[in-house]
């Protein structure tokens, strides 16, 4: 009992410590350019072009962020969902396009608020930004949802992009998305909220669990998120061969239980 | 400059002491670790605050202005005054709060739960109607034989085709559901470890100006 005390959190922060070192050791390394690993993600270079027909069309980009809130465990999830929309929040500025940006978690709106606060700004244009564009609809997920998808019925929507954590609540804005019409792109971490974006979104629309977390490196283009890319890689593949050590070990018996 | 090293410094210092604290049970680290998640608490909570009053605004100006979900916006307002006024008379354990929160909200998230089983129902149907590929029928036959194994023993009892469809199904749930599921859920823990280590170093400050 006392060694599984110290044993779980020592390897927790072990593996921390590996990441750590890798991503300084691969961020140092490809700081003048960005390493390209094979991995596709369409969805994320899309986004400018929504922005470029809402400007054309006239039509509204509605993004949901979901409830993952900043102090809860679905905060990285939710800053990876933002990170995603960097440059769809500095191109829908530039065209005075903005989204309507819709969250479930009073933090998030916060989060959410300032940067597409942050995107007027950068460009000199502080005083063109609309508070009323980035709104926290409600506390519970359902219920948020619920709200978000009367808005698509209420407003209307040229592109509703679903990106952040999401359970199956999303089911109600899959659903608003079908009977009013409108593009759809969408992305979430957990199987429950994969479920109902897989009946609606083709393949290269949709993104799937730690993909999610890619959207920063395609969005922003720095070398700092593609290294965190490659550290993914390199841990997962690391995780992967102790599994199969383990495992390989436990059919022969080595190690005892 | 000021403005980029100051946030960028407390978020690095606080973030280096919860995970210490997290990963060394070893004092003061733990209790620095209590106190600053607290004060994460307290500013969640004022963040509730800021959240409700542009919920208000928000709501107040479309009825002022008039106009589609004019109506929706009405219920919102009265609704989220009145608790608010209801709740600070009488307190969370207020006999009036306690009997909203059971008779009304309570209920009322259920619906919208439910609600979400027949949408994912009427998702399902639609998918294999849009996209006839080997993945939708895949999904559609999981789908079904899921369904079908979940029906209550008192209802069909588990023998011969019943006993079949009960046996796959728990054997999709044991196996290769849960093998993709560990699978996503290893790859988003990494991706959240990495994403929380980029602010952690300061590579990438969401709470300033990059």
């Amino acid at each position: 009992m006392t060694t599984d005390l110290w044993l779980r959190p020592l390897i927790a922060l072990g593996i921390t410590l590996v990441a750590a070192v890798a991503l300084t050791v691969i961020g140092i390394r490809h700081r003048q350019a960005p390493p390209r690993y094979l991995r596709d993600f369409p969805i994320f270079r899309s986004l400018p072009g929504e922005v470029g027909r809402a400007a054309e069309e006239g039509a509204l980009i509605h993004v949901t962020l979901g409830s993952g809130a900043l102090t809860g465990e679905d905060a990285m999830t939710s800053l990876a969902a933002l990170e995603s929309l960097h440059a769809l929040f500095d191109l829908a500025a530039a065209y005075d396009t903005p989204p309507l940006i819709t969250t479930g978690d009073p933090t998030l709106y916060v989060l959410a608020d300032d940067w597409m606060r942050r995107a007027y700004t950068r460009l000199g244009n502080p005083e063109r930004y609309r508070p009323a564009l980035v709104q926290f609809m409600a506390a519970t997920p359902a219920t948020y949802a619920a709200m978000a998808a009367t808005y698509l019925s209420e407003k209307g929507s040229g592109t509703t992009m679903m990106l952040g954590a999401f359970d199956q609540e999303v089911s109600l804005l899959t659903d608003a998305v079908i009977r009013h019409g409108g593009r759809a792109i969408g992305g979430a971490v957990s199987p429950l909220g994969l479920a109902p974006l897989f009946t609606l979104l083709e393949p290269q629309q949709l993104v799937l669990g730690e993909d999610l977390f890619a959207g920063g490196a395609e969005a922003t283009q720095r070398s700092v998120f593609w290294a965190s890319l490659g550290v993914q890689d390199f841990l997962r593949w690391l995780l992967v061969a102790g599994m199969v050590l383990t495992a390989l070990f436990s059919v022969l018996g080595v190690g005892g239980h | 400059m000021f403005k980029r090293i100051l946030p960028t410094a407390v978020a690095i210092s606080a973030g280096l002491l919860v995970l210490l604290g997290a990963f060394i049970p070893v004092d003061p680290l733990p209790q620095i670790r209590a106190v600053l998640i607290d004060w994460a608490m307290f500013v969640g909570a004022f963040a509730f605050i800021l959240a409700y009053l542009q919920l208000l605004r928000v709501h107040l100006t479309r009825l002022r202005r008039g106009g589609k979900g004019k109506s929706t916006s009405l219920w919102v307002v009265l609704s989220a005054l009145v608790v608010f006024v209801l709740v600070l008379w009488q307190g969370p354990a207020g006999a009036v709060g306690q009997t909203l929160l059971r008779g009304l909200l309570a209920p009322g998230q259920s619906a919208l739960l439910a609600l979400t089983a027949v949408t994912l129902l009427l998702s399902g149907m639609r998918l294999f109607k849009v996209r006839r590929n080997l993945g939708s029928v895949l999904f559609l036959a999981v789908v079904l034989v899921m369904l079908i194994g979940s029906i209550p023993l008192a209802i069909v009892p588990y023998q011969g085709a019943m006993g079949t469809v009960v046996g796959v199904a728990d054997w999709l749930q044991r196996v290769p559901a849960l093998a993709g599921m560990r699978g996503l859920a290893l790859g988003v823990a990494l991706g959240i470890l990495l994403t929380g280590l980029r602010v952690l170093f300061g590579m990438t400050r969401p709470h300033s100006d990059d």
